[in-house]
């Protein structure tokens, strides 16, 4: 099958790939640029392990088609983190124990990211509104929310600072 | 216990972060579908799509021609397999039962059997042959449910199946009757005779998947000097090396199993669904070979838990329990081994019942083969059983916790199998219960409702080995092989801390491969922070025995006159002489070499886990949507290791026994079509579908471990189905027999009386 | 110097239907050998290949040990034969 040739940006650096018209950007992701960060839960946009930024804009990459990304720009659970430095969802997400088997964790660091970024002062049912999309099989979501919380008002107590 | 008896510890009890956290959480973390070694190929199998069938014949021939194809293999590529039961990973499996669940020969025995595997350059390439697979099929009918399965007209699965009880066989007819078995203690039939209230009830629960967020996969490497090497996603490493070395018939020393991070298992990722098909075709390749299973597949091929029709019979008197009576009746799948035993020995274990007479009956049917899944077999037992307890608390008109607490087992108590249990923590946690913050707090308003239920796990012990490795600066390397499914690098850690006295960041823990490491059981059972966690103690007490005797020689006094504490050496005959850990462990390379502290071991001293649950609900008489209010988890923990993970350990495990008691279940149609194998449709709890859940950790200190610990991933998962369906015949004064209580079914139910 | 047997419900009818049997102390396997002494059968149907079933467990003072038949049991234990139990 033909190959579309796609130039767009991933965690902040040009990149290139050739993807069948059928290929999901996660199957591109995961297995011709390596970045494993995204995981596959259920390939059909149902649990939100494979979440990352389009344009800024939450998404399944299970969802979205691979040429789909040409001059986009993508940030994946890889890129959230800020040089050598956690994002403070990270780090919440440790202090707090929100992570057991850790599957599903990029993908609600990185859909967290996405709302505490809009709105750090979300409570906690913005918070469960928001995260209703990940499934987590592990930890019955109460570590998560804290975390998620704990890290709302970390960014705030920075953003004043 | 008072605060004067208190163990002073210095790491176990507080909560770091664990090992593996930042890789977890910026996405580094390896897991099985992440594995590319160099020239990976990518293979997929071809799926029954019919639950019951004679398999007439398979053309592979155009599959074969289709783009990128490398390889095909059927069941015909497996070596022959013996027929014999061998206990490889936890529990024992019939190796030619496992080779025909890996892929059917003869005979489809339920939708999604695998019939035959297509290795190709992508998994597109992979995908789009596997369709070009031609197989014709001679349809037989189906039977979805144990009690049709039992009907002496019922289609039979395996014509050479009898019923198994305890060695002998029963029945000189085919049966889907796998095995029958009985546990009996007393005279029942006095036990009612004497009771002045007598309540009986049949309850059913469906099939339910463990719904682990990361799908099987598995990559494989047949090595020109058939090696193998595998790299998987699974609970327990050592036995998939075993199971793939018994299909495959190669030694275990050939065999190299790598694991990878898993995510999530609850006792669904032991069985080797892949890892030998992947083999078999990377040896036909050259190549290593990577195969993974969609969602579908995970709900249709490999194992959730039993569906279970369950009657229970129960006898009180002056509020105690004279005799209770129950038969159990659990669907196997496709083969025999249900976790049905289990089931009823933990059915009233909470309890101290006098006479007991439980029926247990592991049954075939046209459904997947059932793994288990956490506190196996337990959950369904306790639905049953808590719900008769709760109905004879309402018709009393008595406290459910004071009744529960008036029968309750304690040190001494005789189990229906004659076992008698050692220091357990039931009564503390029903009087925990009693004296928490929301039960001293009434539930009020329409609709609305309390429930609580009691629950028994046994816990496990098996096989750990560990090795601790003192590095000059002092920091230790953890090498272990267990594992890490929900913080056992830092649980392990921690008590490798506490043993050597040094801090829990000196220590560096590694989940090592088959090779690196000796025989680990599974991470299962809830065993590893007790089991590996003795091991572990027992490695860094190795450690300070060797300081020990280097320091004897260097202050050349007796090995006896030199004393570790928090972290120094003493000598006992000169105070001036001190060494500390870091001091010692500079020394290694001159006082004979590296420190190495190793432990081997088949634990004992296993502490069984209790617990009490609390629910407050309000149902929708409208919807039929149950809403969880308010949730309180007691339980006892013998010592909390790290507090953080044994709380999200029991949130987890309601959240699972909420979901199963409200939504999950397997939907077939007539033919055996599972209609709802995807995760819109198999409803699973969501953020929006749980408040948050409180916890009550008690400590009552198991003595078969140093620091006390029991195990507590498992116990959770057992009380909630009962405590949601006791809560929801609070509030709607209908008891619902029948799970899932899943809106259309509560609706129906309400409407019904009306 | 005995050591107590819990007769698993289903081979009572072996035993007399008694629930209890007193053997004297000794391996595992003379302990065995010693109940199907009196209850003809018994040992037979535990064993499968000269070892114990791998669907069975065996359960000392409470505990469910790993049990090869050559080891001893001490004086005054008591002696359960139950399902395995393979956990999550």
């Amino acid at each position: 099958m033909a190959r579309t040739h796609v130039v767009t940006t991933i965690n902040g650096s040009e990149t290139e790939f050739l993807a069948e018209p059928r290929e999901s950007l996660l199957s591109v992701l995961r297995e011709t640029l390596g970045l494993t960060g995204a995981k596959e839960g259920c390939n059909n946009g149902n649990c939100g392990a494979c979440n990352v930024l389009f344009n800024g804009r939450l998404v399944n990459a299970c969802c979205v088609l691979a040429v789909e990304a040409q001059e986009a720009s993508i940030t994946t659970a890889e890129g959230i983190a800020n040089g050598a430095g956690l994002h403070p969802v990270q780090q919440a997400f440790l202090e707090e124990a929100a992570l057991q088997c850790g599957i599903c964790t990029p993908g609600f660091i990185v859909a967290a990211v996405a709302l505490l970024g809009k709105e750090p002062d979300a409570d906690e049912q913005r918070i469960r509104a928001y995260l209703a999309g990940n499934l987590c099989r592990c930890t019955g979501y109460d570590k998560i929310i804290r975390a998620v919380q704990k890290a709302g008002e970390k960014m705030q107590q920075g953003a004043s600072a | 216990m008072t605060s004067a008896e208190k163990p002073d510890f210095k790491v176990v009890g507080t909560r770091p972060i664990r090992p593996d956290g930042v890789e977890k959480v910026t996405g580094r973390a390896r897991y099985g579908a992440d594995t590319h070694p160099p020239g990976l190929a990518y293979a997929q199998i071809l799926r029954s799509p019919h639950a019951h069938a004679r398999i007439v014949s398979v053309d592979l021939s155009e599959a074969e021609k289709s783009p990128g194809v490398l390889a095909v293999a059927t069941h015909s590529d497996l070596p022959a397999a013996e027929d014999k039961t061998e206990a490889v990973g936890e529990g024992a499996v019939n190796i030619k039962e496992l080779s025909e669940l890996i892929l059917a020969s003869e005979k489809v025995l339920f939708a999604g059997h695998g019939i035959a595997a297509v290795a190709a350059q992508t998994q597109n390439q992979a995908d789009d042959a596997v369709a070009k697979i031609k197989v014709e099929y001679e349809l037989l009918p189906a039977v979805l449910d144990v009690r049709d399965a039992m009907r002496d007209d019922a289609p039979i699965l395996d014509e050479s199946r009898r019923t198994k009880e305890l060695g002998g066989e029963t029945s000189d007819r085919p049966s889907n009757i796998a095995s029958h078995s009985q546990f009996a203690a007393g005279d029942v039939e006095a036990g009612f005779a004497e009771a002045d209230l007598i309540v009986e009830r049949a309850f059913t629960t469906k099939m339910v998947h463990q719904g682990y967020i990361e799908p099987h996969s598995s990559t494989a490497m047949w090595n020109p000097d058939d090696t193998i090497a595998v790299w998987t996603s699974t609970q327990g490493p050592f036995a998939v090396r075993s199971q793939v070395a018994e299909i495959l018939r190669r030694s275990l020393g050939s065999i190299r199993v790598t694991p990878m991070e898993i995510g999530g298992g609850f006792g669904g990722k032991m069985t080797i669904y892949l890892d030998a098909i992947a083999a078999v075709l990377s040896r036909k390749i050259g190549r290593p070979v990577k195969m993974s299973m969609s969602r579908r597949d995970v709900f249709e091929a490999s194992g959730p838990t039993s569906g279970t029709a369950i009657r229970m019979k129960m006898g009180v008197k002056d509020g105690k329990i004279t005799a209770a009576e129950a038969s159990l009746t659990y669907e196997a799948g496709a083969f025999a081994g249900s976790s049905v035993g289990a089931g009823a020995m933990c059915m009233l274990a909470p309890y101290s019942i006098e006479n007991i007479k439980l029926d247990t009956y592991d049954v075939v049917v046209n459904k997947p083969k059932t793994a288990a899944y956490r506190a196996p077999g337990a959950p369904a037992a306790a639905f049953a059983s808590e719900q008769v307890i709760d109905e004879i608390t309402k018709q009393l008109d008595v406290d459910p916790l004071q009744f529960r607490l008036q029968n309750s087992s304690r040190e001494g108590t005789k189990m229906v199998t004659g076992m008698v249990f050692p220091t357990i923590g039931h009564e503390e946690c029903v009087q925990a219960a009693l004296d928490s913050p929301h039960y001293k707090t009434p539930i009020e308003g329409p609709n609305r409702g309390r429930g609580v239920a009691s629950g028994f796990w046994f816990n496990g012990g098996m096989q750990s080995s560990v090795a601790a490795s003192v590095n000059p600066d002092g920091s230790v390397n953890l090498t272990e092989g267990s594992p890490d499914i929900g913080g056992t690098r830092a649980s392990l850690s921690m008590q490798l801390a506490e043993s050597l006295g040094v801090s829990y960041e000196d220590i560096r823990p590694a989940v090592v491969d088959t090779d690196s490491i000796g025989h680990n059981d599974v991470t299962g059972g809830s065993r590893t922070t007790f089991a590996s966690g003795l091991a572990v103690y027992e490695a860094g007490q190795a450690v300070v025995g060797q300081m020990k005797e280097r320091a004897a020689k260097l202050w050349s006094v007796e090995a006896d006159d030199v004393v570790y504490e928090e972290g120094v050496l003493k000598c006992l005959k000169d105070s001036t002489k001190e060494m500390t850990f870091k001091e010692m462990a500079a020394q290694s390379a001159r006082t004979g070499g590296p420190i190495v502290g190793q432990a081997s071991l088949n634990a004992r001293g296993v502490g069984a886990a209790f617990a009490t649950h609390i629910v407050d609900v309000e149902v929708d008489p409208d919807t039929g949507k149950t809403e969880i209010l308010r949730y309180t988890a007691v339980q006892d923990a013998g010592k909390a290791v790290h507090p953080s993970y044994v709380e999200g350990q029991i949130q987890g495990g309601v959240a699972q026994g909420v979901g199963w008691a409200l939504n999950e279940e397997y939907f077939y149609d007539e033919e055996g079509q599972l209609l709802n194998s995807s995760f819109l449709d198999y409803r699973m709890p969501t953020t929006l579908d749980l408040p948050m859940i409180d916890t009550i950790v008690l400590e009552v200190p198991n003595p078969g471990h140093p620091y006390g610990v029991r195990g507590v991933g498992e116990v959770p998962i057992i009380p909630p189905l009962a405590a949601v369906a006791n809560a929801v015949a609070d509030a709607t004064g209908q008891r619902f027999t029948d799970l899932p209580m899943s809106p259309r079914r509560v609706v129906e139910t309400l409407q019904e009386l009306d | 110097m005995v050591v107590k047997v819990y007769v698993p419900s289903l081979f009572r009818a072996l035993c007399g239907e008694r629930s209890l049997i007193e053997v004297p102390a000794g391996t595992f396997d003379q302990v065995l050998r010693a109940v199907d002494d009196e209850c003809s059968g018994f040992r037979d149907r535990l064993l499968e290949n000269g070892e114990l079933r791998p669907e069975l467990a065996v359960a000392i003072d409470g505990e469910m040990v790993p049990l090869a038949l050559h080891e001893p049991i001490s004086d005054g234990s008591e002696l359960a034969v139950v399902p395995a139990i393979g956990g999550g």
